[in-house]
């Protein structure tokens, strides 16, 4: 038997929106538990810098995001890191989540668990196609990479791979354009050494000796041509953490949480918050804005609910 | 609780490691990845509080990176009398990273 905990409100993921609304719901004066399957902070820990959050010109995205944690920490809301996901438990009055050591009970929660990188579709024998440039770029100094992907994370990781000392870079983007803000784009295309092309798919990658051997099809005349590089690194967009929920909480087709005006789901006392929710823009802010608002109407619920019912 | 584990340097990898036994982490300060995976470990060495935990951050100790031939973060190496005996590299669960020390 797991040790069974107790709290009136479980939130799942510790990004932006999970954290913001642990901060609102312990002011709230609600006893708080935050999941979190990996480390607190979620993608902007991915984020060198982060440029557009009021009050910071510049700074880089996991020291924002510790920060953040501290506050959470110190108003008492239990945090707890690396924990694995076991079960969820919805649809009934009382909410419940096992991880790997614990049985977490809430009268409501928020699912706040993000997204996360898409990987390739290829059946591959290379170990050097990667999604993470601060993890893995420092072995490709000198070296030559392909990087899949021309929106704003491939411009902004290519730049940070060149400043770590890679030597040459292939862009690949399937689009007839890449959709990078235009500076970033200019940025990069400064470099010599960083070639770009468009309207392009990689349909293959085969272990090459120490490198990969990486086949690419123009779609314009469908002809296909093979490259040599060291590694590949993988930027072609995010996907709603949502798994989980299939089935029991409404998602649209893309695997997004739909929820109402107040951040409820379809189902009572249930409320989504940041990415993972069905909307148009995804920023550090809008994650604020949604883990405010979730946490005040999941308190207005639990004040709400006549006594003994949840 | 956070493990903090024993920090290991280029200037001293040869002397304290001839012997080692233990956990040994090669880390980057802002790897996502990496930090991810020390929250892992906490619970880890709370679970398994004889094991030492010996840490190497990767952009201060490019010989130490080179001796183990390890060129990415963050990689996790199971050492027994100095020798590399299991050695992984990227993301592990709990439930993963305590049967890879047990199969070590
Ligand atoms: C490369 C990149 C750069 C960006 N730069 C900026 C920027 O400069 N400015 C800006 O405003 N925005 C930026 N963004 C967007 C911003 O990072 C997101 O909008 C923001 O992080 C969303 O916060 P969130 O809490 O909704 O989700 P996330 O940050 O994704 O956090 C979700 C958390 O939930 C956890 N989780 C997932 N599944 C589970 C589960 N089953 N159980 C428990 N936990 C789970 C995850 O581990 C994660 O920690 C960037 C995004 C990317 C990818």
């Amino acid at each position: 038997m797991k040790q069974s905990r107790d709290f009136d409100l479980l939130i799942l993921g510790g990004g932006m929106a999970g954290m913001t609304a642990a901060i609102f719901a312990a002011r709230a004066n609600l006893k708080t538990a935050l999941i979190e399957e990996h480390a607190c902070g979620g993608l902007a820990n991915w984020t060198n810098t982060v440029e557009n959050f009021p009050s910071h010109v510049s700074i880089n995205g996991m020291e924002l995001m510790e920060r953040v944690l501290a506050q959470v920490e110190n108003l008492g809301v239990e945090v707890d890191q690396a924990a694995e996901v076991e079960r969820l438990e919805l649809a009934g009055p009382l909410k419940e989540v096992e991880t790997g050591e614990y049985l977490y009970t809430g009268k409501a929660i928020i699912l706040a668990t993000g997204r996360q990188p898409i990987r390739l579709r290829l059946e591959t024998d290379s170990d050097r196609i990667h999604y993470c440039s601060v993890c893995d770029g420092s072995a490709y100094k000198g070296k030559k990479v392909l990087v899949v992907g021309g929106g704003n994370s491939g411009f902004d990781e290519s730049l940070y791979l060149l400043s770590l000392g890679v030597s040459q870079i292939l862009m690949v983007e399937a689009l007839k354009e890449c959709c990078a803000a235009e500076t970033t784009q200019d940025r990069l295309r400064a470099h010599g050494n960083v070639e770009i092309r468009t309207c392009t798919t990689v349909t293959a990658i085969e272990k090459d000796g120490q490198g990969c051997r990486v086949t690419l099809k123009d779609r314009t005349n469908d002809q296909s041509r093979s490259v040599y590089v060291d590694g590949v690194f993988v930027f072609i967009g995010q996907k709603a953490n949502t798994l989980p929920f299939r089935g029991v909480v409404e998602l649209d087709r893309y695997g997004y949480i739909v929820a109402g005006p107040n951040l409820e789901t379809n189902l009572p006392g249930v409320y989504a918050a940041g990415d993972v929710v069905q909307k148009d823009y995804r920023y550090l802010t809008t994650a604020m804005a949604d883990g405010t608002i979730a946490a005040l109407a999941a308190e207005k619920y639990l004040r709400d609910a006549p006594a003994g019912e949840v | 609780m956070p493990a903090e584990g024993i920090p290991i340097t280029d200037a001293d990898f040869k002397e304290k490691l001839e012997h080692a036994a233990g956990v040994l982490m090669f880390y980057k300060k802002l790897c996502p990845n990496c930090k991810a995976l020390e929250k892992m470990l906490d619970k880890f060495f709370v679970a398994n509080p004889d094991v030492p935990y010996l840490r190497i951050d990767s952009e201060e100790c490019p010989a130490a990176m080179a001796a183990f031939n390890t060129e990415r973060v963050p990689t996790i190496c199971v050492l027994q009398d100095g020798k590399v005996v299991a050695r992984k590299v990227g993301l592990m669960n709990l439930r993963e990273m305590t049967e890879f020390y047990q199969s070590a």
